[in-house]
């Protein structure tokens, strides 16, 4: 018998979806708040404070290197922007069997050094999405699976809401399960073009790692053969042995850099090579807002007289094709606004996730007349998987403000929590009636987001005066994010406590 | 680029009335063959228009991420609006 095409592509849609939903909406939440990374740090950072930066800042931190790190065999100055707030200078000193390598972060204004907390701000939630904190136990894997179960969602879900291509713009308001099938569709036709990218790019960010076979039979070092004869960069810099003084005046570069790169605030970093050495290299690397690519553009002159130096060759297409890819999956070419919109879709994202998986749940139930293990799990998983993560993101934040400064490994014991509030939310729903365990993590969100605000105000009111008096929006503008995912637990808490009732 | 967005936005909602159940709820009456005809045509021309707008700058490659970005916006604050319609008739 000839199997009905659709019927099958039903089947698949709803079960890709079950078995990988939770850790798809994992990836995607975690994912969609990465547009937000610096953001996210400068807020978990708030020793950084909310002064504008001098323009005096790159003058200012060659003379500090010039002075703590004379006879370094590389300085690196990454400069401060307006969403990260975050001047850092380090340098490497030559020593046996290993270099030494020193960091220290200025305050913007006066330029001294300030101590900040050690955390791994919003990069937590980018290396998340795609190692699931499982680095060294095959998290990428996952991943791809993961991405790959994406695609295979996206496609077969085009057959099963078929229906709603012929009814386009279309959401049934007058019942509950109607409205939440029809937005299930609605997003998930306008994430389309957006999930494909990510799945697609997702694979091929990891296109080594995930089909190595090739390159290893072709390459004795597989794919770090492969990428070392594709990849560009600047010519290997041979020592002259001469000892020279490096530039601290930088007004020379500044002006040639300007000339190539003439939007405001291009510079993202500037590294010395061989600083005291007469052949001595200046990099001036390129903020990636003007390209898809995430190829970081350089320049490259003398830091002994400032002259141009050769730069680096243009890459192949293939290998630019791929950067492209990473480029459209990390985003950092999007200005604030195109940030926002993508944000919008990564959301629209975990809401078309999150909505198939209760969808799942509840056409079930509606239709047996006893519930069986597989329905249970589902139902705990659920309410884990979906409020559970909303919860530990704010366990993060917590940790982030009331761990004390000096403890050994502050960083992994934030992460720490993250995770344990995840699992404290799971045991939680297993414990629990389903509706109780749904209501009240819903009210503990809601509290936790609504509190945190002023939880960062009690212990220190300087840190939002300060953004305040300076308009530092990055600062406010996380308070105000997690006001607003408070506001929307409390509105969600009493719309279901209501519709119980 | 606003330009583009509201073209998309005017354009969307042009292919939306050349569907008979969008426009019996905008309008209260039904919708003439011909009348389907003028929607479509004006709303898949006015995308086009909104596409080219963007694309005809600086950066061609960027503003089709905003193309594709505001398309995805648009889309879903168009259903709303219509379901919201629908919902007060």
């Amino acid at each position: 018998m000839k199997p009905d095409f659709r019927k099958t592509m039903i089947w698949l849609h709803t079960y890709s979806g079950l078995v990988l939903g939770w850790l798809l909406l994992a990836i995607f939440v975690t994912g969609t708040l990465s547009y937000f990374n610096h953001e996210i740090s400068q807020w978990m950072k708030p020793e950084l404070g909310s002064k504008p930066v001098s323009s005096m800042a790159i003058n200012q931190s060659l003379q500090r290197l010039n002075t703590d790190a004379s006879g370094a065999i590389n300085w690196r100055i990454n400069l401060a922007t307006s969403r990260n707030n975050h001047l850092k200078l380090s340098w490497t000193m030559a020593n046996k069997p290993k270099n030494i390598r020193h960091s220290q972060t200025l305050d913007s204004q006066s330029f001294q050094p300030i101590e900040v907390r050690d955390t791994q701000g919003g990069n937590f939630f980018r290396t998340f999405h795609y190692t699931l904190q499982l680095r060294d136990y095959g998290g990428r894997y996952f991943a791809g699976i993961a991405a790959m179960m994406m695609l295979v969602g996206i496609f077969s879900g085009i057959f099963t809401h078929r229906r709603f291509f012929r009814d386009f713009f279309t959401v049934r308001l007058n019942n509950v399960l109607k409205t939440l099938t029809d937005l299930h569709a609605v997003v998930g036709i306008i994430t389309i073009p957006f999930c494909f990218i990510l799945s697609v790019s997702a694979l091929f960010i990891y296109i080594s790692m995930y089909m190595p076979w090739s390159m290893d039979h072709h390459y004795d070092k597989g794919s770090r053969e492969l990428n070392a004869l594709v990849s560009t960069s600047l010519p290997a810099l041979i020592p002259a042995n001469i000892a020279a003084k490096p530039i601290t005046d930088f007004t020379v570069i500044l002006a040639q850099v300007q000339q190539q790169w003439p939007e405001q605030n291009a510079i993202k970093r500037i590294s010395y090579e061989l600083p005291f050495d007469a052949n001595g290299r200046i990099v001036v690397s390129r903020h990636k807002s003007m390209s898809l690519s995430n190829k970081t553009q350089v320049l490259a002159f003398s830091s002994v007289d400032g002259h141009a130096l050769t730069g680096a060759e243009s890459e192949r297409t293939a290998r630019m094709l791929r950067r492209i890819f990473y480029g459209l999956h990390e985003a950092l070419f999007a200005s604030a606004g195109l940030r926002w919109l993508l944000f919008f879709m990564g959301s629209a994202s975990c809401l078309l996730i999150a909505s198939g998986m209760v969808m799942w749940l509840n056409k079930r139930l509606a239709k047996v007349k006893q519930r069986h293990l597989g329905h249970y799990l589902v139902e705990r998983l659920n309410i884990a998987g979906i409020i559970g993560l909303i919860l530990a993101i704010a366990g993060y934040f917590y940790a982030n403000r009331l761990l004390d400064f000096n403890l050994a490994q502050r960083a992994d014991a934030e992460i720490s929590v993250f995770l344990l509030t995840w699992l404290a939310a799971l045991t939680y729903s297993f414990i629990r009636p389903a509706q109780r365990a749904w209501l009240e993590l819903l009210l503990i969100t809601a509290i936790a987001y609504l509190l945190l605000p002023f939880v960062d105000f009690i212990l220190n009111p300087q840190w939002l005066l300060q953004a305040w008096q300076y308009n530092n929006w990055v600062y406010l503008g996380v308070d105000l994010a997690l006001l607003t995912t408070g506001s929307i637990s409390l509105i969600f808490y009493c719309w279901l406590r209501g519709r119980n009732n | 680029m606003i330009l583009s967005y509201l073209l998309q936005l005017v354009a969307l909602w042009l292919l939306s009335m050349a569907m008979t159940k969008h426009f019996r709820h905008s309008f209260k009456r039904s919708l003439s063959a011909r009348q389907e005809q003028c929607f479509s045509i004006g709303g898949w021309l006015t995308l086009v228009i909104s596409f080219i707008s963007l694309l005809s700058g600086e950066f061609p490659a960027l503003m089709g991420v905003y193309w594709l970005s505001f398309l995805a916006l648009n889309i879903l604050l168009i259903a709303l609006f219509n379901s919201w319609k629908s919902r007060k008739r």
